[in-house]
């Protein structure tokens, strides 16, 4: 099943997703990015429904970039966790979207943040978060081992961590992990955690 | 004549619509604005008449992006302006959204035309009073290009062209002047061009430089007055050369 978590560290934020794309018993892909960069300074992990996920998680990045252009100036991740919210509530009571979102951003003025976004529109700041099956094991290794103002280092060994436990414990784990990183610096892909490639198909 | 400029959707006799050219007309009365394309370049100048005192000068932006690569620039009514780069900048990211590509400047400039001409062929509207400049770079060719559109709804491509304000003047400037330029030549040919209708000065005139690495850039206040400084030892250079011939023949 699909596994989401996040953590605030010292400076900067950081969200791993797992990359597979299943449909019923078959994966279709195990490098499918699910961390979509909303722009310079944001980034947003989102897990469930494919169709529903992309599709969301575009119009969310369009719209933030069309505020921008508008505006002169970047909305704040607070803004734009917001926004997001407002968007899954309004389609709630008609048309829901079925996907759970971890936005992570920096601002210069107030560093780091962590939004937690389900898809009933529920919307809290949190330090850590996680959505998924997957969740049981990664809050359970954030809750044990996180403190505030971690180094990039010690989050990343965290989130390795969480991995392991997920890998072993979980009885449709996902293969491959995918990792980025906001900071000051802005938003970037971190690593790869793969531990199945997708063979290249020797030719006939 | 009267009876056929009240309504745009009537022509006159000998069909001519009135609303919009009395629009084309406002667009006559705006500043003056030159847009020159380079070959990794393009340049939008605007004439900027004088701000009050009072007036906080960075709230009133001429030159705007309408999306990371296409910048745009206007003559005309600014009210109906915000109205049309609002609609533009929601069609580059509704482009985007939809056929994840961003626009192409020849995009962009058919669809702001589009809107411009729907404003002709309706009762109870009047034409957007204005004529934009649309400059940018081609997001795969990485072509550069420049775009004119009018109340009329008409486009074309220009290698260099001025509206607003005497931008007769400025347009026969740049026809005696034109030649295939890039990087700080094509800026100081637009910067020549808007200068020869607008007191010289950084502070009479708004200058932004696209490229395809850096996007759009607003020169400032200093940097213009450097350029225009440069243009204007460089005339006098010439007059002096004209007036002493070298001895040798």
């Amino acid at each position: 099943m699909e596994c989401v978590f996040g953590l605030v560290g010292n400076g900067f934020a950081i969200v791993a997703a797992d990359t597979s794309a299943v449909h019923s018993i078959l994966v279709h892909k195990s490098n499918e990015d699910k961390i979509m960069i909303l722009d310079s300074h944001k980034l947003i992990a989102a897990s469930g429904e494919s169709g529903d996920r992309v599709q969301f998680t575009e119009y969310i990045q369009k719209n933030v970039a069309l505020y921008q252009f508008r505006n002169g100036i970047p909305l704040t991740t607070a803004a734009a966790a917001n926004f997001t919210r407002g968007e899954l509530a309004t389609a709630l009571r008609k048309n829901p979207y079925f996907v759970n979102i971890l936005l992570a951003g920096y601002d210069k003025e107030t560093g780091p943040s962590l939004y937690y976004i389900d898809y009933i529109a529920t919307l809290h700041k949190v330090d850590k978060g996680a959505f998924g099956y997957g969740s049981y094991f990664s809050l359970s290794m954030m809750d044990r081992h996180y403190h505030s103002g971690m180094t990039v280092e010690e989050a990343i060994d965290l989130v390795d961590k969480c991995i392991m436990e997920i890998r072993s414990r979980l009885v449709v784990a996902p293969p491959n992990f995918v990792i980025k990183i906001v900071d000051k610096d802005g938003a970037r892909e971190y690593a790869w955690r793969e531990s199945v490639k997708d063979v290249a198909v020797a030719s006939a | 004549m009267a009876r056929y400029d009240r309504a745009i959707t009537v022509f006159s006799p000998d069909g001519h619509l009135f609303q919009v050219e009395y629009a084309l007309e406002a667009v006559r009365k705006g500043n003056a604005a030159v847009g020159v394309r380079g070959t990794d370049i393009v340049v939008l100048g605007v004439e900027k008449k004088s701000t009050a005192k009072l007036q906080d000068s960075r709230s009133v932006r001429k030159i705007v992006n309408l999306d990371d690569h296409i910048a745009l620039a206007c003559a005309g009514l600014k009210a109906d302006a915000r109205v049309l780069i609002n609609r533009a900048r929601i069609e580059c990211q509704s482009h985007r959204l939809t056929v994840e590509d961003p626009v192409t400047v020849e995009y962009i400039t058919r669809y702001i035309a589009g809107l411009q001409q729907k404003y002709t062929q309706s009762g109870g509207v009047r034409p957007f009073g204005l004529s934009t400049l649309i400059v940018g770079f081609d997001p795969y060719s990485g072509v550069p290009s420049l775009y004119q559109t009018d109340p009329s709804g008409t486009f074309s491509a220009w290698k260099a062209n001025a509206t607003g304000r005497n931008s007769n003047s400025i347009r026969e400037f740049l026809e005696k002047n034109y030649k295939e330029t890039s990087g700080q030549e094509t800026i100081k040919l637009a910067i020549r061009a808007l200068l020869e209708v607008v007191e010289s000065g950084g502070k009479n005139i708004e200058v932004a430089v696209m490229t395809k690495e850096h996007g759009l850039r607003q020169l400032d206040e200093a940097e213009i007055d450097a350029i225009a400084a440069e243009i204007e030892a460089e005339k006098q250079a010439a007059e002096a050369a004209k007036k002493a011939p070298p001895k040798e023949t």
